[in-house]
């Protein structure tokens, strides 16, 4: 089953784009010299404008959803009587899940039921949709479930400001790809009087240029030897496969990771603190640990709305590994709907569980320490690095066709190298990157910023734009989680 | 605020200055570096000043031995071949790039049905860049790629984005021997002997519908050609043929480029393996898309033939 074809916006406004470059100083220059009180304003038109660019016609359903999770919250604040308060949270979930279910969802579910009735000889032809996918679908649907679910929970009070509560769900730099935010961290943000703050607009801006550096040197350079290899899975040898596995786990990386960056940078320049979405997830010395670094805001998602919610760990060890388990599938169906990503999912529950497992019945053979940890490290990248196999490949047959090449025939005859520059740039890439997450892993990179360091901080930032200009794919692709 | 201001203002200063000597020490180099594929490849063609010239993807630059077809003919060739050229505008900065500089004798267009199928591979068009100061047609043609091109193209470093490595890599001891644009490939082609589980492709993807730009521009450059006198010829080289799908392909191909250039008056040769059964050997190829340099020396003997049979060997070359 191949995946999908899905919209891909060409002419919308990418982080990578000078139109985000003239927006973002169209914005921001403003909102520091208007009134506070029209601040909140300001932001709501500007981040309305924001996605009306890349689909204009999609804001409506996100002004229906979001007006319904207002007036469903304004009643689950004053209503007391359970059955009541459970229905009106489950009429925000039927809006919010159906829409995510009918745009994202539904053809692959009829695809996959006519395949399976077609496979027992029974012929059904239910109609397929071929609906566009709203951009940001998966990431504002998912806050607005956390906002209608806190203020049902009473974690969170009702939004009696319908522009704020709007503010929250469609605000611009995380609207697309996020991170994914709660309402109690964000919105009382918006209250706060921002002042221009000269070192915050400065680490804000040292983020986008860093987020910029991730996707236009790594993420994009990458992409073109990965693309070239997984497109043609099936012409490749395990050695080559491999080669493009290792530069999609940091393509990946390096493109989600940068716009989460420049999502947080940008926050930041105007004064909002973003929740944290990576922190060098690949020197994970576990699988748990690697969820505890990757997509952060994703993962505690799943941990306070369905793990929580499913028994957690309160219920026995088989209970637990069980609610493991079924998070990890729901996780990778909210990437895609594709078969492929639903067994990404169950490859990282799988391993979740006998990572518990282990823990639970074995030794402990290395003792605490830095050798400890380089073993583990090592030992856990490369099962997350193979994962990346079932999140970019085409079908579940190259799937299954690259992992049988990895692993059993890994000879590096009829190696396909692309063109020798592409690898070069491309390992230039993963070795910067790697330099500054190890230092910064060693709790050193803070100390780039301080005063002192000030030269040293200035020719950092030049090389940093001079290497994007000179060997940038400058032309590069969308951001790979906007499909999402 | 006025600190970050002046803190913006002095980076700009500084980025300026940067991009300005970093263009500089990239345009030297440039112009100066031996690379056969990212140099100044367009100067060193007007400068040869070659009556034929072969334009077209990997497979034009792969597969004509010009310097071979020189000799046969008596007449200077250039290939133009460029990896990944494969729609209708790299031909068309080509020639309009050239044609301001001097009249070629025969245009020779490599073509495959991506010369109007499908869409163009705009990033390919970067190696315009270079030229864009200069020659009107590499503008237009690099002004394509986006509507931001016109801003980038204010850093004088962008120009070169992605060639340094190509640039230096003669200097560093990767040297290939100029051959007037020809990259002969080494090895041999051994066919799987298991097939690839490739699932069938559906019909619009391997024929992607017509493109209108590339279309345009197809029409475009041979009016320039034929304005100026240039005879255009089309070609479609071998390809190894894994399967009768492939053969079936080949034909259905060379029939439908055929009538395309006939409706532009323009001689369309099929050199497809399946009109010539030499091709039909692996031994010929690199892989099933390229001949090898034995493959592209035969190939070239074919088209010299027929260049010959058209009265244009022993010929003088244009001044």
């Amino acid at each position: 089953m191949r995946r999908a074809a899905r919209r891909v916006y060409h002419d919308s406004m990418r982080f990578n784009s000078l139109d985000y470059l003239f927006f973002f100083l169209a914005v921001v220059g403003p909102y520091f010299a208007i009134p506070a009180r029209h601040r909140r304003s300001w932001l709501l038109v500007a981040s309305v404008f924001f996605y009306m660019y890349w689909s204009p016609a999609f804001i409506l359903l996100i002004l229906y959803t979001t007006t319904i999770d207002y007036f469903v919250a304004r009643r689950l604040a004053v209503t007391e009587a359970a059955r009541s308060r459970r229905r009106l949270l489950a009429l925000s979930y039927v809006t919010n899940f159906g829409a995510l279910f009918l745009f994202k969802y539904y053809d692959f579910f009829m695809d996959s039921w006519q395949s399976v009735l077609g496979a027992a000889g029974l012929a059904v032809h239910a109609p397929l949709l071929h609906l566009v996918l709203p951009v940001g679908i998966s990431f504002y649907t998912f806050e607005a479930i956390s906002y209608t679910t806190d203020v049902y929970l009473r974690r969170y009070p009702a939004e009696t400001d319908y522009r704020r509560l709007l503010l929250f769900i469609v605000f611009f730099p995380k609207l697309i790809a996020g991170p994914i935010e709660r309402a109690w961290h964000l919105i009382p943000q918006f209250e706060r009087t921002q002042r221009f703050d000269y070192a915050r607009v400065r680490n804000g801006l040292a983020k986008i240029l860093w987020g910029l550096f991730k996707k236009v040197v790594i993420a994009d350079r990458l992409a073109i030897y990965v693309d070239l290899v997984y497109d043609h899975a099936g012409r490749h040898v395990g050695s080559t496969l491999l080669l493009a596995t290792v530069f999609f786990c940091f393509q990946i990386y390096c493109d989600f990771s940068a716009y989460s960056d420049i999502a947080i940078g940008t926050s930041q320049v105007m004064g909002f603190d973003l929740l944290r979405n990576f922190r060098r997830p690949y020197f994970a010395t576990s699988i748990g640990d690697f969820w505890r670094r990757w997509h952060i805001s994703l993962s505690t998602w799943f941990r306070d709305y369905v793990y929580i919610p499913l028994g957690g760990n309160r219920d026995g060890f088989a209970r637990t590994n069980l609610n493991i388990f079924a998070v990890f599938l729901i996780s990778g169906i909210w990437h895609g709907a594709n078969w492929t990503f639903a067994l990404w999912g169950v490859y990282h529950g799988t391993f979740l569980v006998l990572q518990n497992l282990g823990n639970r019945f074995l030794p402990t053979v290395l003792p605490h320490g830095p050798i400890r940890r380089i073993v583990h490290t090592a030992l856990t990248f490369p099962i997350v690095c193979l994962s990346w196999v079932l999140f970019r490949a085409n079908s579940l047959r190259d799937a299954g066709h690259i992992y049988h090449e990895i692993l059993f025939d890994l000879a590096p005859r009829a190696f396909f190298p692309g063109t020798l520059a592409q690898l070069a740039y491309g390992v230039f890439g993963i070795v910067v990157l790697l330099a500054v997450e190890s230092v910064t892993e060693a709790g050193g990179f803070e100390a780039l910023f301080a005063p002192r360091l000030k030269p040293a901080r200035w020719a950092a930032y030049a090389a940093i734009a001079c290497l994007i200009v000179m060997i940038g794919v400058i032309d590069g692709g969308q951001f790979i989680y906007f499909q999402f | 605020m006025r600190r970050l201001l002046v803190s913006l203002l002095a980076m700009a200063a500084v980025l300026f200055a940067l991009d300005r000597a970093i263009g500089a020490g990239m345009e030297r180099l440039f112009r100066t570096s031996t690379s056969v594929e990212d140099g100044d490849v367009l100067r060193r063609a007007w400068n040869a000043r070659a009556p034929i010239v072969i334009c077209g993807s990997s497979r034009a630059m792969h597969h004509y031995a010009v310097d071979s077809l020189g000799d046969e003919l008596g007449i200077p060739a250039w290939n133009l071949g460029r990896d990944g050229a494969f729609g209708s505008l790299y031909p068309f900065g080509c020639a309009g790039v050239l044609l301001r500089h001097y009249t070629p004798r025969v245009w020779i267009l490599e073509v495959e049905r991506s010369v109007v199928r499908g869409p163009e591979l705009l990033a390919r068009l970067s190696c315009f860049l270079p030229y864009a100061d200069d020659e009107p047609v590499a503008r237009e043609v690099v002004g394509l790629r986006s509507r931001e091109e016109p801003l980038r193209l204010l850093s004088r470093t962008y120009r070169y984005n992605s060639l340094v490595l190509s640039l230096l890599s003669p200097r560093l001891g990767k040297s290939v021997r100029p051959r007037r644009g020809f990259l002969p490939l080494e090895g041999a082609y051994h066919p799987p002997a298991r097939p690839a589980p490739e699932p069938r492709l559906p019909e619009s993807v391997v024929w992607p519908p017509v493109d209108s730009l590339k279309l345009r521009y197809l029409r475009r450059t041979i009016d320039l050609l034929h304005g100026r006198g240039v005879v255009v010829l089309a070609t479609d080289g071998p390809r190894f043929a894994r399967s009768t799908d492939d053969s079936l392909g080949a034909v259905r191909e060379a029939h439908e480029l055929g009538r395309l250039f006939a409706g532009m008056n323009v001689p369309f040769l099929d050199l497809s393996s399946e009109r010539l059964p030499q091709f039909r050997d692996p031994r010929l190829y690199k892989d099933e898309s390229h001949l090898n340099e034995a493959g592209a020396l035969q190939l070239t003997r074919v088209l010299a033939d027929s260049l010959r049979a058209r009265g244009f060997a022993a010929a003088r070359p244009a001044q």
